[in-house]
């Protein structure tokens, strides 16, 4: 059975390359969101096992809705990989580093990359 | 002018001679009507000595040539005529050495002196033979003066034994102070320690402007004139009454004449004085010191203001590194933000290419130009994010020498490949500082990397770690002359820096590498990471040729720490 992943970005073209990449492996489903409320609403619906989140975003940030998420019960199981642009100094600390058991990814990743961090959190 | 050149040459003639002549010219001597007694005094005391006051005049002084001069010489001469007398003159040195010398027994006559009760104790006097008006001089304006109590509260320069002394001493609340002579009384008075002088005023006249004291000026006159008498001592006492008879026969004509003569008389122009000669000479050193002062003043103020404006411009200088610094710091931040989506887009899509498109088509080589190109951008916004990251350290008391020996062993393989040869010369008392290792590391990869690019093939770079002293010349913030710093230079026998070069090299984006090798962030970033240590950074061209780049910091001592 296909992981379900859900990549949210507000880089629209970034979540469809990611959504290639992985779904071209045949492993995973991916569905992409570039907003963080419509974001809510389809981790809801979607229950993905995976949530790759830009930490910047306008509006609602990575950490916020994760921080939300990770209440639902429903979403208990579901795990995080944040992705970042290492704006910050916090962030470059977190760059490819696993913080509460949560991943950070800095941008940008290698298709290559991506595939085998999200297969070892998910495994 | 005219009357004074008159003056000096009747004084440099023989003056009771042409005196008695004139005043004969006049009014012939006419007969005095003396007593027999008197007359067998006269026949016993042919000779009176007789001390005027060297320093009173126009009424008597001794001129330059040591003669006795003025008004009451001339009635000394005219006395002696109608007397048939002789009298001595003993010259003492001022009023006090008179009335000492009257006091001692060696005088037995004064010739201008004012009549008091406690003069009369031990004096006979004569009548007035000559009033003159008293007067007040000051430096300053003072109000009107009528007679001697209002001097109290004011500092009154009197001479020693005078009248005016005899008179002060016996009023309360006086504040008197002692002079020999008038003229220093004056001088005193011109110059400020005193306020006031009351004497007469042609006497006071006569020798302020013989003094050239011009600042001062006549404030006031007393009501009371002053009157000028003979005066002999108790023992020749009958003398008061044969001078009396004497001055008698002096008619108003020749009193007049007198006094027209000797009035106003200056006795030599004030610059041809020894006092005015020394004081002139005085001045001149004075006005010549003040000059030097001035001009060696106005070099310094002028090295200063030449200082503090070169100052001032590095401090802008440094103010507007600071703020592009820091404007590229929030820049760096935007823009890696908005340069890293793309090429994370670009790489994921160069990624996805890679899986479909089928290897014979031949465009991997197009992929891995891509890959590559990504990966150049992804370190020029790493450099930028350095940039805005710098502000903030984690600084620890560490060992300089164990970082730069671990710095010297990550970059030991580049430099072997090149076949460039290292030196290092540490500090063997392993000097600690203040530091945020992996930032200092960073710096000393970037310095250590541009050293061995400026050298090309078998050059060679330098190391040093030295505890220094900031020498004298030394006011580069944020150090003092003489403060202790840790001193890490690294020099390179490179072809060293165009001056072009030097004044952009802090300057972000300036790089002299090819394009695609350097990022023109390195050594601003470096730079802003020694100042976040309170460090200095500094290149120049070493005076052995190459490049030299030192980095100061400040040194930790124990108590420090």
């Amino acid at each position: 059975m296909k992981k379900r992943i859900l990549m949210v970005d507000d880089e629209a073209a970034l979540t469809r390359m990611v959504k290639l990449n992985l779904e071209r492996t045949g492993d995973y489903e991916v569905r992409t969101e570039n907003e963080g409320t419509k974001a809510m609403a389809a981790a809801r619906e979607f229950k993905p096992d995976l949530i790759m989140l830009d930490v910047m975003m306008p509006g609602m940030s990575g950490d916020e809705i994760a921080a939300q998420l990770k209440e639902d019960p429903e979403l208990s199981e579901t795990k995080f990989i944040f992705v970042t642009a290492i704006v910050t100094r916090d962030e470059a600390g977190q760059a490819g580093s696993e913080i509460g058991g949560n991943v950070f990814l800095a941008k940008p990743i290698k298709a290559a990359e991506l595939i085998a961090t999200i297969e070892r959190v998910l495994a | 002018m005219k009357k004074a050149l008159i003056g000096i040459l009747l004084s440099l003639a023989s003056g009771p001679f042409l005196i008695g002549n004139s005043l004969a010219d006049i009014d012939p001597a006419p007969s005095i009507d003396l007593t027999g007694a008197e007359q067998a005094w006269l026949a016993q005391h042919p000779v009176i000595r007789l001390a005027p006051d060297p320093n009173f005049a126009p009424i008597e002084w001794f001129n330059q040539q040591g003669d006795y001069n003025g008004i009451s010489a001339d009635y000394v001469h005219l006395l002696e005529e109608r007397l048939g007398i002789q009298f001595e003159i003993v010259r003492g040195t001022n009023w006090k050495d008179i009335l000492a010398r009257v006091k001692r027994g060696e005088v037995d006559a004064l010739s201008a002196v004012i009549r008091s009760e406690g003069r009369e104790q031990q004096l006979a006097f004569t009548q007035p033979y000559f009033t003159a008006k008293r007067g007040i001089f000051s430096a300053r304006a003072m109000p009107a003066f009528k007679d001697l109590d209002d001097f109290a509260g004011y500092k009154v320069a009197v001479i020693e034994g005078s009248w005016m002394d005899e008179q002060l001493s016996q009023r309360p609340n006086m504040s008197v102070n002692h002079f020999y002579d008038i003229a220093t009384a004056l001088t005193a008075t011109s110059l400020g320690v005193t306020d006031i002088v009351a004497s007469s005023i042609d006497t006071m006249d006569f020798a302020r402007r013989k003094e050239g004291l011009t600042n001062l000026q006549l404030v006031g006159e007393l009501e009371d004139d002053m009157a000028l008498s003979f005066a002999v001592t108790a023992q020749l006492s009958p003398l008061a009454k044969i001078l009396d008879k004497a001055l008698a026969t002096i008619g108003e004509d020749e009193a007049a004449a007198i006094r027209t003569r000797w009035m106003e008389i200056d006795e030599q122009p004030f610059w041809e004085k020894p006092f005015y000669r020394n004081l002139a000479l005085a001045i001149a050193a004075l006005l010549f010191s003040c000059f030097a002062v001035v001009l060696f003043w106005n070099r310094t103020l002028n090295a200063r203001v030449q200082k503090r404006s070169k100052q001032l411009q590095e401090a802008q200088a440094q103010l507007f590194q600071a703020e592009k610094m820091e404007s590229v710091g929030r820049l760096s931040a935007g823009v890696a933000h908005e340069v890293k989506n793309p090429l994370a887009i670009i790489q994921m899509g160069a990624d996805y290419l890679t899986e479909v498109i089928p290897a014979e088509l031949g465009v991997q080589e197009v992929i891995d130009d891509i890959d590559d190109a990504v990966r150049r951008a992804d370190q020029v916004i790493k450099g930028l994010l350095d940039f805005s990251h710098s502000d903030k350290l984690t600084l620890t008391r560490g060992n300089i020498n164990a970082l730069i020996e671990d710095t010297l062993r990550l970059v030991a393989h580049e430099y072997q490949q090149r076949n460039i040869e290292i030196q290092s010369h540490l500090a063997n008392t392993n000097p600690r500082i203040l530091m945020d290792a992996n930032t200092i590391q960073q710096v000393l990869i970037n310095m250590l990397m541009n050293a061995a690019q400026a050298v090309g093939k078998d050059g060679m770079v330098t190391i040093r770690c030295e505890v220094e002293q900031v020498p004298a010349d030394d006011n580069g913030s944020p150090f003092k002359p003489g403060d202790d710093i840790l001193r890490l230079s690294i020099q390179d026998n490179g072809p060293g820096i165009s001056e072009d070069d030097l004044e952009k090299l802090f300057e972000p984006f300036f790089t002299t590498k090819p394009v695609g090798e350097g990022t023109g962030l390195g050594l601003s970033v470096s730079k802003n990471i020694i100042e976040l240590h309170s460090g200095r950074m500094g290149i120049c061209n070493a005076p052995t040729g190459g490049a030299l780049v030192t980095i100061d910091f400040k040194l930790e001592t124990d108590s420090t720490a």
